[in-house]
């Protein structure tokens, strides 16, 4: 069952210098629980599509259905009300809020649920500890190794529990052994049951997902299953 | 975690650009709460001051046979006069705190030198504390037998300081010579109350009392009507000129205080605007997460408004107390005047709220544009 569903997305930028085609007649449909990379070169528009797919940028034309929803046909507000409840982001360089702890970053996302404090807490708590972050639930960002401050992203990105995860160049910022221990954490909450799209130009993450988007120039290249998944399928 | 958290950790944060926020809104109330407490204080003191010098409500006999004496109707028959006990009256209405000073008065004419001159009996330190203008040459009068000689009757008569005069039985002794005012008060001679009562055979009897009456408040009319119910005999007259005169000075000071504080308040409100503009500028990534992970645009003004509440609350406690501190201590130096700034809790209450609001009304901008920022291109997705 297609948990994502695009028709003909395109996206169109006005540069200054003339209409810009970011993405161009994008059709794709991405199934509960798969793992998607989307590879490409700088400005093939991978960023673009996870942008759209994210409910953050409305394409210029073409439909946008996550679980049924068409989502840009909802207004702004209860758009952000869809990100809270379907979407968590892994934003490339981490993004945590510096001035808050580990825990109170992986907390943000529940600031705004009704929740009490001791609910937020014991979510936090139990996905960081999930991450290997138990023991530094009270540190600051700038005091935590870029493998760890991804592990406090990824924590915040699955604390709301939604359906999707959305990765920008999750290892983009990290060494080959950190980047591998990342994707080894992604693998085994995908194996949980997560849907995760990650956008990615490090072809060593590959080996990790089961399907993978090739785009060039706004467009849809090649879209292959790993050797593995497309065992599996035959 | 709670929206409020986020405000005041990033609060607490940025130390050097809250302290720049606390300071731009303390000094802003601040200075506010240091004029309106200085200006305040000095106006109550500088209109009760006002209200010191010269009469402000005349009493005179309800009589229609008069003369004029000093620009006032008096009374001509004069059998129906005032009495002494008048001034007590006029010091036991209801709102006799307001009453400063009480000067009785007796005319009659003298005869010196085998000129007749209008002879005021008055009531000296009464009379003087009315007259601050008063200046002379000699002494103070304050005797039973003492003059102050009118300058044009000083120079008509040949009188000097010094100068011993008979009058009927009593000799006078002429103690100063009033400077010349440019006014009747330069062809009078005034005598003590009681000799000029024994000299016209009329003890006991008053033909005008003028009354300096505090008006700060009460208005002058109705401590006239208090005094008119008090001696039914007498016609009070309170004087227009004389209450104008005083509004008009102490609407000088407080147009000045509106006028200062509105300035410093709208640089104070500038300063939190351009602060907080410049904090939403720094936090467009953080916003653009908030926004991301799915906070609504009402949760972000919630976040900058809280911080501009929490802001304005602590700014105007800290401009209150170091505003009345500060007047306290710079009051009497600034006014030129011993004065006595108290602690306003209802200014301080006012002051709180107000600087709430200006924070609030500060940051209204730069929430909207906070609230309104595309998390795409916050992100640079785009």
């Amino acid at each position: 069952m297609s948990l994502i569903s695009l028709q003909g997305v395109s996206k169109i930028y006005d540069s200054g210098e003339g209409k810009v085609a970011a993405l161009q007649e994008i059709s794709l449909e991405i199934a509960t629980g798969e793992f998607v990379a989307v590879m490409g070169h700088s400005g093939s528009g991978k960023s673009t599509l996870l942008s759209i797919l994210g409910a953050l940028n409305p394409p210029t034309t073409g439909k946008v259905m996550v679980d049924g929803i068409p989502v840009y046909d909802l207004s702004i507000e209860r758009r952000a009300d869809f990100r809270s409840m379907y979407i968590g982001f892994v934003f490339q360089q981490f993004q945590l809020i510096p001035y808050l702890t580990a825990m109170e970053n992986v907390m943000l996302p529940l600031a705004i649920l009704k929740d009490s404090h001791a609910q937020q807490a014991a979510k936090a708590k139990e996905v960081l500890a999930k991450v290997g972050l138990g023991n530094k639930l009270h540190r600051l960002p700038n005091q935590l190794s870029g493998g760890e401050q991804e592990r406090v992203a990824i924590a915040r990105a699955i604390v709301n529990q939604p359906p999707l995860v959305l990765a920008d160049e999750p290892t983009g910022a990290l060494d080959t052994k950190t980047g591998q221990e990342i994707m080894e954490l992604f693998r085994s909450l995908h194996r949980e049951g997560l849907t995760i799209v990650m956008v990615t130009h490090n072809k060593d993450t590959l080996p990790y997902v089961e399907r993978t988007i090739y785009m060039r120039d706004g467009r849809l290249e090649a879209d292959t299953l790993s050797a593995k998944t497309a065992g599996a399928a035959h | 975690m709670r929206l409020d958290s986020i405000a005041l950790k990033n609060l607490g944060r940025r130390k050097a650009k809250l302290v720049f926020l606390l300071l731009g809104i303390t000094m802003a109330i601040g200075t506010v709460v240091t004029m309106y407490s200085i200006i305040t204080t000095m106006n109550v003191k500088l209109a009760d001051t006002f209200d010191e010098i010269g009469a402000n409500i005349i009493v005179v006999p309800k009589d229609e046979d008069t003369f004029t004496y000093g620009g006032f109707i008096l009374p001509g028959t004069r059998e129906s006069g005032l009495k002494n006990d008048d001034v007590i009256a006029i010091n036991t209405i209801p709102n006799r705190e307001n009453i400063a000073t009480v000067s009785p008065k007796a005319l009659g004419l003298m005869e010196i030198k085998g000129q007749r001159v209008m002879a005021v009996g008055v009531d000296f330190p009464s009379e003087l504390r009315l007259k601050r203008w008063w200046t002379w040459i000699g002494e103070q009068p304050n005797k039973m037998e003492d003059l102050l000689v009118g300058s044009r009757a000083a120079r008509t008569l040949g009188l000097q300081p010094g100068d011993t005069i008979n009058v009927g039985e009593q000799t006078l002794v002429v103690r100063a010579v009033l400077a010349e005012q440019g006014t009747e008060e330069d062809g009078l001679v005034f005598a003590n109350l009681l000799a000029v009562q024994q000299m016209t055979g009329r003890v006991g009897v008053l033909d005008m009392i003028e009354v300096a009456a505090y008006c700060t408040t009460c208005p002058v009319e109705e401590i006239a009507r208090q005094i008119g119910e008090s001696i039914p005999a007498a016609k009070v007259t309170p004087l227009a000129e004389a209450v104008r005169a005083r509004r008009d000075v102490v609407d000088k000071f407080t147009s000045f205080a509106i006028g200062v504080s509105a300035v410093v308040g709208l640089i104070g409100f500038l300063v939190v605007m351009l602060t907080m503009l410049s904090s939403v500028t720094e936090r467009t990534r953080e916003i653009g997460i908030y926004r991301a992970i799915g906070y609504r645009r009402s949760h972000i003004y919630e976040i900058v408004l809280t911080e501009a509440t929490l802001v304005g609350l602590l700014g105007g406690l800290l401009g209150y107390a170091g505003g009345t501190l500060a007047a306290r201590l710079a009051g009497p130096g600034i006014a030129g005047m011993a004065i006595n700034i108290p602690w306003n809790p209802w200014l301080g209450a006012i002051v709180i709220i107000g600087g709430v609001l200006v924070a609030l009304a500060a940051s209204a901008y730069p929430s909207r544009q906070a609230a309104n920022l595309d998390p795409a291109e916050a992100l640079r997705f785009i």
